[in-house]
């Protein structure tokens, strides 16, 4: 596998990406990143840019079904297509779960702290069957903590405390700062 | 049509974790870097102390999907060209792989299936993105932990074919036959056969870890001596224009490297 | 034998006699016993007392680069070089582990903010204060307190001077007028000078041990060795890392230290230390922690350092005002 052909290494300095991140894969002929169409071969293969007759057009579309399937299957948690080395699928969905975990590990190495022992365990659950978010692997990692904390695994981020503690605003530096606190607020929730 | 491919020689995947260690090594002969991971508007500094000692930089894309059912998003396309024309790059390499479908990102290069039907899509694709590209393009054989059950030919034979019909340079990944040798049963003697090495415009040499009787291609690793040998098979075949170790994870000393680069130049000469 | 003449006086006395406690304190606090160490200090003990906890992780930095454990890129990112061993030293291993925990890499910045409030660090600085070379941060509060006092009588002092120059005393005021203006030219250059004695905490040992590793280290002198502890750790540990010898590597270990503040690494108990013993011009008071005179330093060898080796101006020896 051809595992680190994707720079699963570095995004340490931000700049590395795994191949979705930064280019929205939203064609206006690609589905929403729905995963009902995992059991059902071509219920949601796109309707692609050429007539339906076209032999072309319906080549696209029998390959968009079938690709479909395979990835619902290795990152949404859908059912193995028939005819496949289904030990084979396995492994290749833990290792693309493990490649998504050392990228999460490199943005926070907080969570890893956090979580000791039990991080490659917890974000094994969490990965497993949700593919990988629109916002790459920075919100991938967003997710994974929100859910942790959600789990209560993780104390609430402090710049959240005082906020609710503090004072009544009066002025430009302080009204900036309520705007910088509200609208990571904003952000985070 | 056999296109007279440039003159590379042994190169390095570039990466900014080792900038310095690849502009230090003695006998880098080219880079490649992961297109996705730059600005071709800003270039890492690294990079323009390559280019202005006249080093060649491949921008090497991971996230195109020219195997996918979808047509090639203009967007990258635009980014691997604006890429090619910073770098003032010879040619421009990428996969036959698909990286998503249904609107989800595998985050991983996966196989395309073997049919002829499947042929005709990518080969559409391949030609839009020559066509968007200002230098030619070269793609890769990917490495599969499983195969296709609808598969009607090899890889070698796939790609023979799209190399015919669209003019497409080859890429061989030599670590990537070994991987589907071990993983797939696949005869890395008999893809050699197979592909068209004429269009050869470069290879890939990589190292990895065997994990439950499994190869993982993982490229943080020794070049184990059986890709080396693969690669040894190649040279005897042809004189490939250049030769790219990569490396992307746990880099090892300066002198490692090194001696990796050695061990493949050895390879080379053993042909 | 006028009112203000009295007052004069008084408050000259009262400058004179807190400038001399100040000293004394100065002089107490930092008089305790070296302890026994076992054999020469270590590169970081050295870089400890020469630039605090900076210097400390500089010197790891610069000395694991050197000797391969550690890798830096451009843009100052520090990562592990796959299968070095672990190493001995503890604030060594606190970069290596660090390092690790982050997956292999981590931007200078975040290294040495993590490296600076590690327990690695703090061991450095129990075992100095254990030796004898460090005076805790707290035994240095009195003489504080001592010097807002100088302070307030020295602008006393000012403030009735020009008070009594603007009232036009004539000659018969003069003696007033003279007694204070010298209460408040020797009180400021007192305050000023036992001011900069209290951004560090070495003891009056550790300010020992830091000349005599001046003495034996010239700036510059690249010992031939290949023990890179003694010939990379000791130079960048008392000079900074000018000493590196490898300017790309300076640049790209110096390159946060522009845009970071100085706070970046505030774990250690000393304050400012912006004092470098043997410096010469180039150190002396440049701010932060010294290793950013390094660069400046590395041109300057010429800069007086050939002098006493705590020349610059008043670093150990209680400084020059009536020192007996």
């Amino acid at each position: 596998m051809p595992e680190d052909a994707f720079p699963s290494a570095a995004p340490v300095s931000g700049d590395v990406r795994s191949p979705g991140d930064g280019f929205p894969s939203r064609d206006p002929s690609t589905p929403g990143a729905d995963t009902a169409g995992a059991d059902t071969p071509g219920a949601d293969t796109p309707g692609a840019d050429t007539a339906g007759a076209d032999t072309a057009g319906a080549a696209r579309e029998a390959l968009a079904g079938a690709q479909t399937v395979l990835v619902a299957a290795l990152v949404a948690g859908g059912r193995a297509p028939s005819g496949f080395d289904r030990e084979r699928l396995r492994v290749q969905e833990a290792s693309l779960i493990a490649k998504r975990r050392r990228t999460v590990a490199r943005l926070r190495p907080d969570l890893v702290t956090a979580l000791g022992d039990a991080f490659a365990a917890e974000f094994h659950a969490y990965a497993r069957g949700r593919p990988k978010p629109p916002g790459g692997s920075h919100a991938d990692a967003h997710d994974f903590a929100a859910r942790l904390r959600a789990a209560g695994r993780l104390p609430e981020p402090v710049v959240r405390e005082p906020v609710a503690r503090e004072p009544v605003v009066r002025g430009p530096a302080a009204g900036s700062r309520l705007w910088s606190i509200l609208t990571r607020r904003g952000g985070g929730s | 049509m056999a296109a007279e491919h440039a003159a590379l020689g042994v190169g390095i995947g570039w990466r900014p974790e080792i900038d310095l260690t690849v502009e230090r090594l003695p006998g880098i002969d080219f880079v490649e870097v992961v297109a996705e991971n730059i600005d071709p508007a800003r270039l890492p500094e690294s990079l323009r102390v390559l280019r202005a000692r006249g080093v060649p930089v491949i921008p090497h894309g991971v996230g195109l999907g020219v195997g996918g059912a979808e047509p090639p998003d203009p967007r990258r396309l635009a980014h691997l060209a604006d890429c090619a024309r910073a770098l003032e790059a010879p040619l421009v390499s990428e996969h036959l792989a698909f990286v998503r479908a249904g609107g989800m990102e595998a985050g991983h290069l996966l196989p395309v299936p073997r049919t002829r039907q499947a042929l005709s899509v990518v080969a559409d694709n391949v030609r839009r993105a020559q066509d968007a590209l200002p230098v030619p393009l070269a793609l890769e054989n990917v490495a599969a932990l499983f195969g296709w059950p609808e598969d009607e030919m090899t890889e070698a034979a796939f790609l023979g074919e799209l190399v015919e019909t669209t003019g497409v340079g080859l890429l061989v990944d030599v670590a990537n036959l070994y991987t589907n040798q071990v993983n797939l049963g696949l005869s890395a003697t008999a893809a050699l056969d197979g592909l068209p090495l004429a269009e050869l415009a470069y290879v890939h040499v990589a190292g990895g870890h065997s994990r439950d009787g499994l190869w993982h291609d993982t490229h943080t690793a020794h070049v184990p001596d059986e890709v080396l040998g693969i690669l040894a098979e190649l040279c005897a075949r042809v004189d490939p224009p250049g030769v790219l170790l990569e490396w992307d994870d746990d880099y090892p000393s300066d002198g490692a490297l090194e001696g990796e680069l050695s061990r493949i130049r050895g390879a080379m000469a053993r042909a | 034998m006028s009112l203000l003449f009295v007052v004069a006086v008084a408050i000259a006395l009262v400058v004179i006699l807190t400038a001399s406690a100040l000293r004394r304190e100065q002089r107490r606090v930092r008089s305790v016993m070296a302890g026994n160490s076992a054999g020469p200090p270590t590169p970081y003990e050295l870089a400890y007392l020469s630039g605090g906890p900076r210097r400390v992780i500089n010197t790891a930095l610069g000395l694991l680069a050197k000797a391969g454990p550690i890798r830096i890129s451009r843009g100052g990112l520090v990562s592990l070089v796959a299968g070095a061993p672990p190493s001995p030293d503890p604030v060594e291993h606190a970069v290596m582990e660090t390092l690790h925990q982050r997956g292999g890499s981590a931007p200078v910045g975040d290294l040495r903010r993590a490296v600076a409030e590690g327990k690695a660090m703090e061991g450095l600085r129990y075992r100095l204060l254990g030796l004898g070379l460090l005076v805790p941060d707290s035994a240095l509060d009195h003489a504080r307190t001592l010097l807002n006092r100088l302070l307030i009588a020295s602008v006393a002092a000012a403030v009735f001077t020009v008070g009594c120059l603007i009232a036009g005393p004539g000659l018969r005021g003069l003696p007033t007028v003279l007694i204070g203006l010298l209460a408040t030219i020797g009180g400021l250059s007192s305050y000023s000078r036992q001011r900069r004695m209290l951004r560090d905490t070495l003891s009056r040992s550790g300010r020992d041990v830091l000349a005599a590793a001046y003495r034996s280290h010239a700036r510059g002198a690249r010992p031939a060795t290949a023990d890179l502890a003694f010939a990379v750790g000791i130079p960048v540990a008392l000079y900074g890392l000018g000493e590196l010898g490898e300017p790309g590597l300076q640049e790209e270990l110096q390159r946060p230290d522009s845009s970071g503040s100085s706070g970046a690494c505030g774990g250690g108990s000393p304050g400012a230390w912006d004092v470098n013993y043997g410096g010469g011009g180039g150190d002396m008071g440049s701010g932060g922690w010294g290793d950013s005179g390094g660069s400046s330093g590395s041109s300057g060898d010429s800069g007086g350092s050939s002098g006493s080796s705590c020349g610059g101006g008043g670093g150990c020896g209680g400084g020059g005002c009536g020192g007996g």
